[in-house]
């Protein structure tokens, strides 16, 4: 009898330069060496069954990562979670873990997907200013981007994709005394605690950092439609609302901090199935 | 602390996963109670270093101490080294990205000729004097072993000491001494001569070469009697009690070779006279299987890797090689865990061993001659005929294989290009093979490729006095075969001679290269294994710059008299022996492998493995 069981893990940053491919392999290597009893396909080559929910660029850190896991047997998805653990590398961690009960894996119903976007402003930009020009961004009803697909150059309209879309200031930061990581859209000032230390961190290695303004840097969140359907990378949406708005950004970090499925028209928790936002 | 390269460094670098560790099976250590650190260097590229097993072993064996935390350090690519430099980032460990220049030793293992401007580039990176005799008391020993270090006159200017032979033993040998040596505060000479009475170290500074008027060696002789005369490689008797590591480094990203790989033996009996680690290893040692499938049960659990490679100079010749596979395959493949058998001789056991264990397509085979009719490979004492390789070959295609790879090598000693055609004769005999082979039992689509390298004479072997042809020789011999091969079935690749002609300078040089080595290094030489970035007129004008002459070394035909530049170093096997087989070679007579018949080559010296069986 196949159980699966649901994870969501964390990438940070110790391990942001693997790519999804060789990610996958790492959680297969774990997965052997937690003695899972992890189901493989059949076949001449057999494959352990894991299935991810979206992929995750180079460089990019989350704390919403999911990912299915067929077992050959039944077992406690809190014991699957802990046995996986152990055997993970530092910079990931599995800190939930559920019975799948649906009928479709993850990559399948993954829909949209939440991103802080850390960017350096080439030049003096008042908050308020970006905050209007953004707003008036997000009143068009199409926005056009170019994107390359087979090696060609394609007009894509990414405005449907685009689900909502903030920008707050980045200063005074204190990191470790916020606690929040969840991400609040009308909020001044970000608050998402892995923007906050990588700041910190920009501050202690990055030569160039060190010597820019701290009122040019911006945090971006912004909610996009994502997987298999309708795919959105927020690199476009800063790339479209700089020549809107005729400021030059610099990305610094992308972070992801959610990642959801849909039901009807609502997008929701891939554990629970809880409606988290209205799209 | 570490050295933090800026995120905005590593985007900008290809593979930035090569620079930022913490991979699965790493060793991380507190700094306290730490007297020893070491900078386990491999010249290359993160994707060749992870995936050589001696780096593995003494990787491990040395952080099995509890005084030592030993860290990886590999050659940055291209791009990254540029991007350091651009910042004033010195070369620095994986592991704890500390500079390792602050190191106590700097240790390369010496495992091709072509890595050794890397090894100035890498110490030059590292902020450290690339010459030994500009380092003081403020900077690392800088150390090394591996294969090419047996030929270690080139290097000398720059390594401070050198390893022979298996490091397991001697390399706990020196650290001991060496605590010792920091706590009493003494001069850097004085550790040096204390290492020197230890079985194996080579301190090349304690050596004086003086030269004849023809450029030949006069003399080669320890500055103090209390130098050794003659430096013994060391080996390992036993390779059942010897450390192997339970736990090897899980790579983040694809290296070369991404698998559990263990040993079954060290040595080689065939003694191919071509052959330098044929004779360097000797004598043969195996592991018992039942170890081996010991190591690899803790091997996989430990690492969760999905493939086992038996590595071996020729896994056929291992004695108890049924016995390990079935042991594996029984054990590994409810496991889902594959067998990988290179360096397998093909017969019908092999064949069906590779059916059973191997989950791979029968796209290629390789077969191995090595020279193009029997007379040279008589010569070379390559026990293959044209019968058995016909005899494989057909084997395999009837078994499914389509793809055969032949390996041969151009410019072997006494060649005529009747050698060479014999080449294209039996590449034409192994598509008559498949043509013969019933349609049914084939597989689709025959492709066969012949490949040649160029003959690289090397120290230790009987041929070692002999010259290398010319590049331009060889060039020719290249485009003569290529006329000669006529089915449209076979492809042929061949190696750029330059490449070559540097191996041969190197493998045999002497200490006059170093200044060429300091010169092609100036010039931007690395990485010249790199088809893309070798530089071989920088190699050359770096040869006319010090007033060397690179032919001296490749192409000309030693004496047997002459003092070669290694003369000082043993490695068990007699020149008197090499000097016999050599004059065997050249009346084209084979010896036969050390399990049918000791040939008296000396390496009994040792007392282990087939000598004493």
């Amino acid at each position: 009898m196949l159980s699966s069981i649901r994870v969501k893990f964390v990438r940070g940053e110790e391990v942001k330069y693997i790519s999804h491919l060789d990610l996958m392999k790492m959680f297969e290597r774990a997965v052997r060496r937690s003695n899972i009893p992890i189901a493989y396909s059949k076949g001449f080559n057999p494959h352990p069954h894991i299935v991810f929910g979206l992929p995750l660029s180079v460089g990019v850190t989350s704390d919403s990562e999911y990912a299915d896991f067929e077992l050959e047997k039944d077992m406690k998805p809190e014991e699957f979670a802990q046995r996986l653990n152990q055997n993970l590398p530092e910079g990931v961690k599995i800190v939930e873990a559920k019975k799948n009960n649906t009928n479709s894996n993850i990559m399948a119903q993954v829909a949209g997907a939440l991103y802080e976007v850390l960017v350096l402003a080439d030049g003096k930009v008042e908050i308020e200013d970006l905050k209007s020009k953004l707003s008036k961004f997000l009143e068009n009803k199409e926005i056009f981007t170019e994107k390359e697909s087979k090696g060609k150059i394609k007009s894509v309209d990414i405005r449907p994709m685009i689900y909502n879309v903030a920008v707050t200031t980045v200063k005074n930061t204190e990191a470790g005394v916020l606690e929040s990581t969840k991400t609040d859209f009308t909020e001044d000032g970000c608050k998402n605690l892995w923007i906050l230390k990588y700041v910190e961190k920009l501050k202690a290695e990055d030569d160039l950092f060190k010597q820019t303004d701290e009122s040019a840097v911006f945090c971006f969140t912004m909610l996009l439609a994502a997987g298999s359907t309708a795919n959105l990378k927020p690199e476009f949406v800063i790339a479209a609302f700089g020549r809107y708005s005729g400021i030059n950004f610099e990305i610094l970090k992308i972070h992801r901090s959610g990642l959801f499925t849909k039901n009807k028209d609502n997008l929701t928790d891939p554990l629970g199935g809880r409606v988290l936002l209205s799209v | 602390m570490g050295i933090r390269v800026s995120d905005r460094i590593l985007q900008s670098v290809e593979k930035p996963s090569r620079y930022t560790g913490n991979e699965w099976n790493s060793v991380k250590k507190d700094l306290k109670g730490i007297d020893i650190r070491f900078a386990f260097c491999f010249p290359d590229v993160y994707e060749v270093g992870m995936s050589h097993l001696g780096m593995k072993i003494l990787y491990h064996l040395l952080n099995e101490r509890e005084d030592t935390y030993c860290e990886r350090v590999f050659a940055p690519w291209v791009d990254m080294e540029a991007k350091m430099r651009e910042h004033n980032i010195p070369l620095f460990a994986l592991e704890t990205h500390d500079p390792i220049r602050e190191f106590d030793f700097i240790g390369f293992t010496l495992q091709y000729e072509m890595s050794y401007t890397n090894i100035i580039n890498m110490l030059d990176l590292a902020g450290v004097p690339v010459l030994s005799g500009e380092r003081t008391k403020e900077h690392p020993f800088v150390c090394a072993g591996g294969p090419c270090a047996y030929n270690p006159e080139p290097l000398a200017d720059f390594i401070d000491f050198f390893m022979m032979g298996e490091g397991e033993e001697i390399i706990n040998e020196v650290m001991d001494v060496y605590v010792q040596w920091k706590k009493k505060n003494l001069p850097r000479e004085e550790f040096l001569r204390c290492i020197s009475s230890i079985e194996g170290v080579y301190v090349p500074q304690f050596y004086d070469v003086k030269y004849n008027d023809d450029g030949t060696i006069s003399s080669f002789l320890p500055i103090r009697d209390e130098y050794p005369k003659k430096i013994r490689k060391r080996i390992i008797k036993d390779l059942d009690k010897v450390f192997f590591p339970e736990k090897i480094v899980v790579p983040f990203t694809g290296i070369v070779h991404d698998r559990i790989m263990v040993e079954l033996f060290r040595g080689c009996i065939r003694g191919c006279r071509f052959c330098q680690a044929g004779f360097i290893y000797r004598p043969v040692r195996e592991r018992s299987a039942d170890r081996l499938l010991e190591i690899s049960r803790k091997l996989e659990e430990s690492t969760g890797y999905e493939e086992i490679s038996l590595t071996s100079l020729s896994t056929s010749d291992y004695t108890a090689l049924k016995e390990l596979t079935d042991g594996l395959i029984c054990e590994m493949e409810p496991k889902k865990v594959n067998l990988s058998l290179p360096s397998l001789r093909v017969d019908s056991f092999s064949l069906e061993l590779m059916e059973k264990a191997q989950k791979v397509r029968k796209s290629g085979l390789t077969f191995a001659p090595e020279a193009g009719t029997q007379r040279l490979r008589n010569v070379i004492n390559k026990g293959v005929t044209e019968e058995d390789l016909i005899k494989s070959v057909s084997l395999a295609f009837e078994g499914g294989w389509s793809g055969v790879k032949l390996y041969f090598m151009l410019g072997l000693p006494t060649e005529s290009y009747e050698d060479i055609e014999g080449i294209a004769e039996l590449g034409h005999k192994v598509v008559e093979a498949y043509k013969n082979t019933p349609k049914d039992k084939r597989g689709k689509g025959l492709s066969v490729t012949i490949s040649t390298s160029s003959f690289v004479p090397k120290p230790f072997t009987p041929f070692q006095w002999e010259p290398q042809d010319s590049i331009e020789t060889l060039r020719e011999k290249q485009i003569f075969l290529k006329s000669k091969i006529k089915s449209k079935s076979i492809k042929y690749n061949w190696h750029d001679p330059e490449l070559s002609f540097l191996e041969a300078i190197f493998a045999r040089g002497d200490r006059k290269l170093g200044k060429v080595l300091l010169k092609a290094f100036e010039k931007g030489c690395k990485f010249d294994s790199w088809g893309e970035h070798f530089k071989f007129d920088k190699w050359m004008e770096a040869f006319r710059e010090c007033g060397i002459d690179p032919s001296f070394y490749a192409n000309r035909k030693r004496s047997y008299g002459e003092i070669l530049p290694w003369d000082h170093i043993d490695v068990g096997v007699s020149k008197k022996f090499l000097e016999r087989e050599h004059e065997k070679a050249l009346k084209e007579e084979v010896t036969p492998n050390c399990r049918a018949n000791c040939s008296g080559c000396g390496a009994t010296v040792f007392e282990g493995g087939i000598c004493v069986e």
